[in-house]
């Protein structure tokens, strides 16, 4: 049996050796290319913030209802739309504290009433910022605090590139740096597919029952988020305001109050636009439910244009 | 606990180096392994043991009661006490929703309304799989074809065997018990074959399988967003997310048992390279098909009363096997598109004039018009309701082709790049007619370091976030 147990560590011990050799070789090969992309949103659109946040003047900071619906050239000049797809409030509150600290920059937060009441929010988003993880500090230490951090990758520093290797290579080879010209502004071209599509949902919508009237609260991990935001600009001289942008129709309010509510008494400028074309609104500024095709969004900027000068004065 | 989990690795590390540290230990191999199979199951909801426990005990009192009598009466009393309680246990927690809410409807159309019959109640998981193997231990010893065992925790070991225990194979009383009760050697041959199919199956599962679910999912969810080309890719790739889904499944609980000195049968045989149905169900989850026709198609009369009464077995024999998947009509649709095929293919192929598709470059058609066939019967087995298989149907032979959802083109380019890794692998082992049970058992511990780190990396470069076991829903 010795031997046996000597085999069957023999191949534990190669398969170790042999596994971290090669992950680390093709971790470090993947940060070199990866480093020099600057197109493709995950890597691309990050590095570019990454490369430009220190000279901004204005930053927008949020989901897809930030980049789909901030034109940040038409908006404040000098500025960059930081909005990546599927992302929630860790993500972005880890990419404001990368921001230059004890400089003046104005920081536009878009934040979701829905997502500030889900119980079953963890922060998981963050790991959209994997591939920096244990190589930026900052970005590091925000994902360990939220728990969100990989005891896998620790070991297999490769996991930061999960589902991203081929389109690091790919955005490698193209060389583009599509974010420049739009500073990070991804609007949303509407099609006759899409619009058959919002057709559909607005018809779904309207048969829904809501169960308006209750009594919700902000989440512990929203609340705790928020305040590290406030915390951060307060102490780092930048000009905040939480948005909340259009929607095509809202009927409940509740989570929109207890969002209200909380900004109030934590003494933060929050505005809210969900209803911001409920008097005139038109399906061709709509791309979905929740996010305004470039019509919609062109529409909206000089709202945005307008809060921003106000934070200038 | 589930296979693709950190907490599985940790217990099965422990389980192995303890159970092998007892070689010459039959007795507390056994119970070590009976142990680990109960908290394995356990883990997923303690409260499920005891039906287990319960089921076990039947039949290990059945199994003796029938073996001990020369009565044919009093044998067959025993036996049908075996088949209602194992399948009473699993009409009441697969079907009865089900079969009240069909009847519910049914006198509805008369005008009748019953009232709220339907119950909460929570599916065992892995309950179709372990009452089959329990019936197949007192089918068999009523036929005479088997001796029951005298060892309680024996019986409940080969029951319980945490590598089949939720989602298969099926494997039979006469396969494993007497392996469970001979005494097990570490074998490196065995050792090696278990931990490379082992691999390749948490890749299928891991990487491929998972990643074709982000693509696939989002579109039967919302079908009527989509036109027929998503349609299309959409259940092409269902196609190959369940078969990469079950077979890698398969493939750990092959593997894992193999690396603890036992030997299951093989589950899954490349079977989209099929030419026909009837060879699809000869590669397709083949403990369940074997099964099936071993006690059911056979029990019915088989092909042995003409052929009429053939046809009418295969439907049945289907029909139930669709059933069994699941309880709603989709299933049995499934099952009933599958059955009529069979009919035809035993109908066309007993007539010689036909005998020309079986030469090439018919074979090559087979594997098209099978796939596509297969493919057609995954959309009820994918969609949520019956109407939208209908409706997606519908929508795919409204030929509205177009451009198709792209989705996160990460996921697609990672989706592309599995499907392509799945198909060179099983293409590869197609080919070179070898059987993935025993592709690594010749490896050098460098071969193997080497394979291990190809599979980890490709793991932590491609894996999605970890989706159940499309089977343990079954």
């Amino acid at each position: 049996m010795k031997d046996n147990i000597i085999y069957v560590l023999k191949i534990a011990m190669l398969t170790f050796i042999i596994s971290i050799a090669t992950d680390r070789l093709l971790y470090y090969g993947l940060n070199f290319i990866s480093d020099k992309v600057y197109s493709g949103q995950s890597i691309g659109k990050l590095n570019q913030f990454l490369e430009s946040k220190d000279s901004l003047s204005t930053v927008f900071l949020g989901s897809s209802r930030t980049s789909r619906h901030f034109d940040a050239k038409k908006i404040a000049s000098n500025s960059f739309n930081m909005g990546m797809d599927g992302v929630k409030l860790a993500y972005s509150t880890a990419l404001l504290q990368t921001l230059p600290l004890q400089t003046k920059q104005n920081v536009i937060f878009q934040i979701d009433p829905g997502y500030a009441i889900d119980s079953t929010y963890d922060g998981s988003d963050i790991k959209a910022l994997g591939t920096k993880y244990l190589r930026n500090d900052i970005i590091t230490d925000n994902i360990n605090s939220l728990d969100q951090g990989n005891a896998f990758q620790r070991l297999y520093r490769t996991v930061g590139y999960n589902n991203l290797i081929l389109g690091v290579v790919n955005n490698y080879l193209k060389g583009d740096r599509e974010y420049i010209n739009a500073a990070g502004y991804e609007p949303n071209q509407i099609d006759s597919l899409q619009q058959k599509n919002l057709r559909i949902e607005i018809a779904r919508d309207n048969n829904l029952i809501e169960d308006c009237g209750q009594q919700m609260d902000i989440t512990p991990i929203y609340k705790k988020l928020i305040l590290e935001i406030k915390k951060f600009c307060e102490e780092n001289n930048k000009n905040l305001i939480f948005i909340t942008t259009p929607r095509f129709k809202d009927e409940c309010k509740d989570d929109n109050d207890a969002l209200s509510r909380f900004m109030t008494k934590s003494k933060l400028r929050y505005i809210d636009d969900t209803d911001y074309f409920q008097r005139s609104n038109n399906n061709e500024y709509w791309k979905d439910l929740g996010h305004m095709s470039s019509l919609g969004a062109e529409q909206y900027t000089p709202r945005v244009k307008n809060l921003v000068n106000s934070l200038n004065k | 606990m589930i296979f693709n989990s950190l907490v599985f690795v940790i217990f099965f590390a422990i389980v192995f180096l303890i159970y092998w540290s007892l070689q010459n230990r039959l007795t507390i191999q056994n119970l070590i392994l009976l142990v680990s199979s109960l908290v394995f199951y356990g883990w997923w909801d303690w409260r499920f043991l005891g039906l287990i426990i319960l089921s076990s005990i039947i039949d290990f009192v059945v199994g003796k009661q029938i073996h001990g009598s020369n009565h044919d009466s009093i044998r067959k009393y025993w036996l049908l006490v075996s088949l209602t309680s194992n399948l009473g246990l699993l009409a009441f927690f697969k079907y009865y929703n089900f079969f009240t809410d069909s009847f519910v409807d049914m006198v509805g159309v008369f005008g009748w309304n019953p009232g709220y019959v339907t119950l909460n109640i929570i599916l065992p998981v892995g309950i179709s799989f372990y009452t089959f193997q329990t019936l197949s231990y007192t089918i068999d010893i009523y036929r005479r074809q088997f001796e029951p065992t005298n060892n309680f925790t024996n019986f409940l070991t080969y029951i319980a065997f945490f590598p089949q225990l939720v989602a298969g194979p099926i494997e039979r009383a006469a396969d494993l018990l007497p392996q469970i009760e001979t005494r097990r050697k570490f074998n490196r041959e065995w050792f090696n074959a278990g931990l490379i199919q082992t691999g390749v199956g948490f890749i299928r599962k891991i990487v491929i399988a998972d990643n074709l679910a982000k693509y696939v999912d989002p579109v039967f969810e919302n079908p009527e967003f989509h036109n027929s080309t998503t349609l299309v890719i959409a259940t092409i790739f269902y196609a190959f997310q369940i078969y990469f889904d079950f077979s890698g499944y398969s493939d750990i609980a092959i593997g894992i048992a193999k690396m603890l000195g036992f030997k299951f049968n093989r589950n899954f045989n490349l079977p989209y390279f099929s030419k026909s149905i009837t060879e699809f169900w000869r590669r397709w989850h083949i403990s369940l098909s074997t099964w099936l026709r071993d006690y059911l198609y056979i029990s019915l009369g088989g092909n042995r009363k003409g052929i009429k009464i053939q046809y009418r077995n295969l439907m049945i024999t289907m029909l139930v096997g669709g059933l069994w998947h699941g309880s709603s009509w989709n299933f049995i649709i499934w099952g009933g598109i599958h059955g009529m095929v069979l009919v035809m293919e035993k109908f066309i192929f007993s007539r010689n004039f036909f005998s020309v598709f079986r030469r090439r470059p018919f074979n090559y058609l087979g594997i098209l018009i099978t796939f596509f066939i297969v493919c057609i019967s995954w959309i009820f087995f994918r969609a949520p309701t019956l109407e939208d298989a209908f409706f997606i149907l519908k929508k795919i032979f409204s030929f509205d082709f177009g451009r198709p959802f792209m989705n996160d083109i990460n996921i697609l380019a990672t989706v592309l790049f599995a499907l392509f890794l799945g198909f060179i692998v099983d293409t590869y082992l197609y080919k070179k007619k070898i059987p993935l049970e025993v592709w690594g058992a010749k490896f050098s511990p460098i071969q193997i370091g080497l394979f291990l780190t190809a599979t980890i990396l490709i793991i932590s470069l491609f894996f999605s976030n970890s989706n159940n076991f499309i089977y343990f829903q079954f």
